[in-house]
């Protein structure tokens, strides 16, 4: 196949540039896809009578696994945060459970089995999934 | 009707290539930056959106160790209980470290922990809002 595609440069830019960074769309290199339906708002509870973990489950069925972003907002919270353990009291984590699903954990304890549950929240949250591939992710 | 614009990947033919091997799809939404806000302390920084963006960001330790940058430093779970740090290390429960704490709300970001080996965090706030309204 013949060598064609597009390219928009930046202003001030050109097109002739062999420089990626000039470019705001380049055929040669590829860009994240957010797919609409796999990519979502909601809201979980966490309360004494859960498990020590709430669980999100995206079942996208692309079987391969995709690049995903993952963010949340704690109910007293005015902040959006990216996974990660927050003040000692809640852990959020995502996993690759295989390659068409992606599962969320949100830990309401210490995920290493110490300490109990702590206060009770909601925990809204926000995803994105992307088309693309996160292995072998071409440019 | 169905419209819109393709771009195939080198190689593919646009019309029976499968969008995973899409350069560009109209169909779909793409991450783009609005701004990129640097932090070499804890501090915050107005957006200038009416929203929370998407983000993500980009730890700059300078020459130590190894001139390596990091990406969203947080660990991540591999499996039920069990951690990785952002450095590769395993990790578990709380004995695993971060070395910045990036938020956003609808009108800043804030970087309110940044650790001392650290040179600069490169926040890369994106067009995707991350409330529902």
């Amino acid at each position: 196949m013949a060598d064609y595609g597009i390219k928009v440069t930046k202003q001030g830019k050109d097109v002739s540039s062999t420089d990626p960074r000039d470019f705001t769309i380049h055929s040669g290199y590829n860009m994240l896809k957010i797919h609409p339906d796999y990519s979502d708002y909601g809201t979980v509870t966490l309360n004494d009578g859960n498990s020590h973990y709430e669980t999100i489950t995206i079942s996208h069925n692309f079987g391969y696994n995709p690049v995903f972003l993952l963010f949340f907002q704690r109910g007293d919270d005015s902040v959006w945060k990216i996974p990660c353990w927050d003040d000692n009291t809640l852990f959020v984590g995502k996993q690759y459970t295989d390659t068409n699903t992606i599962t969320v954990h949100i830990y309401h304890t210490d995920p290493g089995g110490g300490g109990g549950f702590h206060a009770d929240e909601n925990v809204e949250y926000r995803y994105f999934t992307c088309i693309d591939p996160r292995d072998d992710l071409w440019y | 009707m169905t419209y819109g614009i393709k771009i195939a990947r080198p190689d593919y033919g646009v019309i029976t290539a499968e969008d995973d091997d899409l350069v560009y799809s109209s169909k779909f939404s793409t991450l783009s930056p609005f701004a990129c806000v640097k932090f070499t302390a804890v501090g915050n920084s107005t957006h200038g959106m009416s929203y929370p963006p998407a983000y993500f960001y980009v730890v700059d330790y300078g020459t130590e160790p190894n001139n390596k940058w990091s990406v969203n430093n947080p660990p991540t779970e591999m499996a039920d209980g069990m951690f990785f740090s952002s450095l590769g290390q395993p990790a578990h429960g709380p004995f695993f470290g971060t070395d910045a704490t990036i938020t956003v709300d609808s009108t800043k970001v804030y970087c309110d922990d940044i650790a001392a080996d650290v040179d600069a965090i490169y926040v890369f706030l994106l067009h995707e809002p991350l409330n529902s309204t």
